[in-house]
């Protein structure tokens, strides 16, 4: 187990902090672009371009002054620090798993790609053994899809238990 | 009709067998989700929403209600036993409530807990029933200048008060009435940034990106952490004395009026309340220099002061249709579900819903009460259930609420993209809560600069001429400027 994070331990860096200003400020200048044709209208009548087009002036503003100051590291030691080797291995794992369920989620169905990001959940991320996180995921996907879909109606995905 | 007929009226609505259960299901969960830390009232509510499709509108807000206060008397729990706040909002209750716990007075602190928010809760109903119909006769007179200068005016406040770098907030503000411009726009139709995708027509639908920014988010950073057990023992005797009870008497009445009155105010809410009030009792508790050691008042004060703000944030809500924290902008996306424009017109339009939900309040406070003080020990239990197990009920909850809007897996990764995004600012010290707000009030700000600005022919200075936006404006400067200069001298200074 790695060292407990205290309040006082330090946020994400400075490096970091910077990076994220200047990403900021891109997102204001893909908005500006993107938005380029939009018509601004005149003052009277302002038109649709009006308020994105100015909102992406100030948020590239915001991100130049955010990055200058982490560049002056005012801003360092802000937020969480980020996770180590095996954290940021289960995040990954994570959104993996995650990703996979979205891609599949109509084609296998709702139970079979719950239970597997359960599985992985499990197994994987939260250290559990093979069989117990088989069997929860089975069961949890099975208690999640007779809960929400035939009490509740809501129209979930049946995928390939359609077909058996 | 009167006050007290309203009122009564709305106990013939929430004492329903039905009404009851809503409500009484709501508190449950809501002290749940409180106690249970990685799963705020606010993930829970956006859990939620797709269920209350189903119900009538005035069950669903009381539903709804009741999670918000729920997790309010939750929260204290684990901030009592664990040093854990369920909720940000008892962060200030670990203070004296652990030292409580460790000098084996857990009983004690968990029983004043739960009565000083009871006291609170139902004190604070009684302002919002006799606050709200005020401020919604003064919000007619509201125009498109003054509703663009009050959102202004939330926003600001918001960007300030939520902690951290106001320069990160203001970004997140910024970012956030930017991504609610996807979509069609509101005056002409034209489409913007919808990149040709058909599902972008509409805009962004609300409830995948809160299911993202406040449950996966969450899920990530807590699992990102190796798994861990929680050992602790249910407390005995639960009962404060009758010194406790003098000591906390003061603290229970200002954390109650302070509570009250933050939670109005846009960007306030629970937490602030809490730190305010805490901060307060330093200056004005019996026992200030036992503060922080295991004193009544720390437990008292900031327990009474949280519940006051969550009755009190519902005022903006309800009479003027901004919500001012993260959870009201949720209760704002049922209302809206339900086919609810709430402004200050509603208590007039639907005393059914108001009063119900109203009264609803005092029967849900009465609930949590009695539900509490005897639960402590089946409360602790569920303490000990591993959140490995229950992160990915949360994530599959949130894949059923995402997907269920539309039944379209395109909600599924905006979610998704919502959660990793929300991961990411966590790390960074950005606040979700600034960015939710503003993608939640874009739409109608943009709306009413656009028509403030037609109606005076293109003339700024309409938003200084009307003086009630006047007003507002002056109070955006104080907020924006105060800041500003403190830094300043203290810069100066040191």
């Amino acid at each position: 187990m790695t060292a407990e994070a205290s309040p006082a331990q330090r946020g994400v860096g400075g490096r970091s902090q910077l990076v994220a200003g200047l990403v900021v400020a891109a997102i204001g200048a893909f908005a500006l672009i993107a938005g380029w044709g939009l018509d601004l209208g005149a003052l009277r009548r302002p038109g649709p371009g009006f308020f994105p087009l100015s909102l992406s002036v100030l948020l590239i503003a915001a991100g130049i002054a955010i990055a200058w100051r982490a560049a002056a590291s005012v801003l360092a030691g802000r937020g969480e620090p980020w996770p180590d080797r095996a954290g940021a291995r289960r995040v990954v794992t994570m959104i993996a798993a995650l990703s996979a369920m979205t891609l599949f989620f109509e084609s296998l169905g709702f139970v079979a790609c719950a239970a597997g990001v359960t599985f992985v959940m499990l197994r994987f991320v939260g250290g559990r053994g093979w069989v117990t996180s088989a069997v929860f995921g089975v069961v949890l996907a099975a208690c999640l899809y007779l809960m929400f879909a035939r009490w509740l109606g809501v129209d979930l995905p049946t995928g390939i238990l359609a077909r058996m | 009709m009167g006050v007290l007929d309203a009122l009564m009226h709305g106990f013939g609505v929430a004492l329903e067998p039905a009404r009851l259960l809503y409500c009484f299901v709501g508190v449950l969960v809501g002290t749940l989700v409180g106690i249970l830390p990685g799963l705020g009232p606010a993930a829970t509510i956006a859990l939620l929403l797709p269920v209350t499709y189903h119900l009538d509108t005035v069950s669903a807000i009381i539903m709804l209600a009741g999670i918000y206060y729920g997790s309010q008397y939750g929260g204290s729990t684990t901030a009592i036993l664990l040093r854990i706040p369920g909720e940000s909002s008892s962060l200030m209750t670990t203070l004296d409530g652990y030292q409580m716990a460790l000098q084996g007075r857990a009983g004690p602190a968990l029983g004043m807990a739960a009565i000083a928010s009871f006291i609170a809760g139902t004190v604070s109903v009684i302002g919002l029933m006799l606050v709200a119909p005020q401020i919604g006769r003064l919000a007619l007179a509201f125009g498109p200048a003054e509703y663009f200068s009050l959102m202004l005016l939330g926003l600001t406040l918001v960007a300030y008060l939520t902690g951290g770098a106001p320069l990160k907030a203001v970004a997140m503000v910024l970012a956030g009435l930017l991504v609610a411009t996807i979509g069609q726009d509101p005056v002409a139709g034209t489409e913007r940034y919808t990149f040709g995708i058909g599902s972008l027509f509409d805009g962004l639908d609300l409830v995948p990106v809160f299911m993202g920014l406040f449950g996966v988010a969450e899920v990530l950073a807590t699992m990102e952490q190796p798994p861990g057990e929680a050992r602790i023992s249910a407390p005995k005797g639960l009962m404060p004395t009758r010194a406790d009870f003098r000591d906390a008497a003061g603290p229970i009445a200002r954390g109650t009026f302070l509570g009250f009155w933050l939670g109005v105010l846009p960007g306030g809410g629970a937490t602030i309340a809490s730190v305010v009030s805490y901060v307060t009792e330093k200056r004005f508790a019996r026992h200030r220099d036992m503060l922080g050691k295991g004193a009544i008042e720390g437990v008292a004060a900031p327990e009474a002061a949280n519940n006051a703000a969550s009755t009190g944030s519902f005022i903006p809500l309800l009479t003027l249709g901004i919500p001012t924290n993260v959870v009201m902008a949720m209760m704002l996306a049922a209302l809206t579900l339900q086919g609810i424009r709430p402004g200050p017109l509603l208590i007039q339009q639907q005393p059914v819903l108001f009063w119900g939900v109203v009264a609803s309040m005092y029967v849900g406070n009465l609930m949590l009460l009695v539900l509490n003080l005897p639960l402590v020990g089946v409360f602790v239990r569920i303490l000990r259930l591993p959140y490995t197990y229950l992160a990915p009920v949360i994530l599959l909850v949130c894949m059923i609420g995402a997907y269920s809007v539309n039944v379209q897996v395109t909600d599924v990764l905006v979610m998704l993209v919502f959660g990793v995004l929300g991961w990411a600012f966590r790390k960074l010290g950005y606040d979700a809560t600034p960015f939710v707000l503003a993608l939640i009030l874009g739409r109608p700000m943009e709306e009413s600069l656009r028509l403030a600005l037609s109606l005076s022919q293109g003339d700024f200075s309409v938003f200084v001429r009307e003086p009630i936006s006047a007003v507002l404006l002056a109070a955006v400067v104080l907020a924006a400027g105060f800041p500003l200069l403190r830094g300043r001298l203290r810069r100066s200074r040191g």
